[in-house]
């Protein structure tokens, strides 16, 4: 299920992505919201975050759009993050009437990324425990790395991924599919931001 | 070089700004909103020695067309809403020569032709002048030599005898009958040579194509064949500094459109031209974009034009933002 290319400006809200997984996890969880103003789309990357405002500013419909949500994941430096993000953004210059916003993920002044997000929905259930085991568990078999906070999340997601209805589907696949706990504690940060756009 | 312009109180335009100007300059935007126009507003600040028949018929109606009443069909109409009180204003900057402006005034038909009118465009009427000045506030005109010759190129075929005439320039100079015929190898890679000749009455072009037992004319060939060929000879062999054209990606398949961009590029900086076109086509800016990344300058802009809140405004690419644009497949036209 990929998310579908941006082709025009639907709605006066944007909530923008570093990727697809960012986009279908927004529409879905959006959808659950009954949000129904606010159009998702990705950047491709954070490295593009800058081309895709120069180019976002001088898209077909942009004078009608209203509020911007950019995210991006803190990676392990959440105030280089926003810090980037502040950067990207006096270098494109948008018109003052468009509002803007940023969230830093998972969230504010922590390291990581969306699928620490999505981890926090699972936490402290009993999936936590059996994922924390397989992982320790195939560390002392053979694996001879060390992990960073990021690829430990995308391990760990990917280990739950595995055991889902659907086994087989990507992060914002299964968030399409259902799959997460949109009405978890954990989200309550994000999900107030996406509703006060 | 045109470095800037300025289109004030023009038709439908209320003001609108145009920023940096490279030796190629895209003009994109849905039907109707004015990109011809833009195409006519440089011409008037440049090339106000041309005749009025001229700059009603280049990109409106092919030569020989009737307009009926011109003065009813097509020159009131340069006034916004027809207001004959408004003064229309292009003004730009020339590289080497500064800022430069044309305004046209309607005269009352009991009033004195001021002396300072460069030209009457509608001659039969008497009413219409344009004033070609360095400034607007102190009226000084420029000097003579400030006027530029301007080549445009209707979406239109031209008339096919006429070009054949006009090769002429291009077999006289140097070089530059290889240069065209490399230019059309692009579209057809049997192409051996083009040559004006007149056996049957009047003067046509015609192309030698390997494994054909003839000439053929070129008329017989694709549009995209011809006009690549009126463009290019333009370029190299017309001595002037700039070129207009209407719907430049018209008959051109868009597999060829990198390289032929290439040569238009080359073309264009032997012969120190400047072109400023229009297009529907995203393939076409967008392999105007991949042809011109290669260079250091990165000789395009490109330039949509867009209604906003009633007017229209221009939305200027760089680099940057058309990279991006052309990458994902957003929309620029």
């Amino acid at each position: 299920m990929p998310s579908s290319p941006f082709k025009k400006i639907l709605q006066p809200k944007l909530v923008v992505g570093e990727g697809s997984e960012e986009v279908l996890f927004f529409e879905s969880w959006l959808k659950h919201l009954e949000i129904s103003d606010t159009q998702v789309v990705e950047y491709k990357g954070k490295s593009m975050l800058k081309p895709f405002l120069a180019a976002l500013h001088r898209f077909p419909g942009f004078d009608r759009l209203e509020t911007l949500a950019i995210t991006r994941d803190a990676d392990d430096d959440p105030v280089g993050a926003e810090q980037s993000v502040n950067a990207a953004l006096a270098d494109a210059g948008l018109p003052s009437h468009l509002r803007v916003e940023i969230y830093i993920l998972p969230e504010k002044n922590k390291a990581g990324a969306l699928e620490n997000v999505c981890l926090e929905t699972i936490r402290e259930q009993p999936i936590e425990t059996c994922i924390e085991s397989y992982l320790r568990c195939a560390q002392q078999a053979d694996l001879n790395y060390d992990w960073n906070i990021g690829d430990a999340a995308k391990s760990r997601i990917r280990a739950w991924l595995s055991v889902q209805a659907i086994p087989d589907l990507r992060l914002g696949e299964a968030a399409c599919a259902g799959f997460l706990n949109w009405e978890a504690p954990c989200l309550d940060g994000l999900r107030v931001f996406l509703k006060s756009l | 070089m045109l470095n800037d312009l300025r289109i004030q109180n023009y038709k439908r335009f209320g003001d609108l700004n145009f920023a940096g100007f490279k030796r190629v300059n895209l003009f994109t935007g849905k039907s109707n909103c004015g990109k011809t126009s833009v195409l006519e507003a440089i011409l008037l600040l440049l090339d106000w020695k041309s005749s009025a028949d001229e700059f009603l018929k280049v990109f409106r109606a092919g030569k020989g067309q009737q307009l009926g009443d011109e003065g009813e069909t097509f020159w009131k109409w340069l006034f916004p809403l027809r207001n004959l009180k408004a003064k229309p204003r292009i003004s730009g900057d020339l590289h080497g020569i500064g800022n430069y402006c044309a305004e046209l005034q309607w005269r009352l038909e009991n009033e004195q032709p001021k002396a300072s009118a460069k030209m009457v465009l509608a001659s039969h009427l008497h009413l219409l002048s344009l004033f070609v000045t360095s400034s607007h506030e102190n009226g000084q005109e420029l000097p003579r030599q400030t006027h530029q010759a301007v080549t445009a190129i209707a979406a239109e075929p031209r008339n096919p005898s006429q070009e054949a005439q006009d090769y002429a320039r291009v077999v006289l100079k140097s070089g530059a009958e290889d240069q065209v015929e490399d230019m059309l190898r692009k579209i057809d890679r049997r192409l051996k040579t083009i040559r004006s000749l007149q056996p049957h009455g009047v003067p046509l072009l015609y192309a030698g194509i390997e494994g054909l037992p003839q000439r053929i004319p070129v008329i017989q060939l694709g549009h995209g064949f011809s006009r690549l060929l009126t463009i290019m000879a333009e370029i190299v062999a017309s001595q002037k500094p700039v070129i207009l054209i209407d719907e430049i990606e018209n008959g051109l398949h868009h597999s060829a459109l990198v390289e032929i961009w290439r040569g238009l590029l080359t073309a264009c900086e032997h012969s120190d031209v400047q072109i400023f076109a229009t297009t529907h086509s995203w393939e076409c800016v967008a392999a105007a974009h991949e042809a011109f990344s290669e260079s250091l300058e990165y000789p395009l802009a490109v330039f949509r034009l867009e209604e906003k809140n009633g007017d229209m405004a221009v939305i200027a690419y760089d680099k940057e933002s058309l990279e991006y644009s052309v990458q994902q497949e957003w929309e620029v036209r």
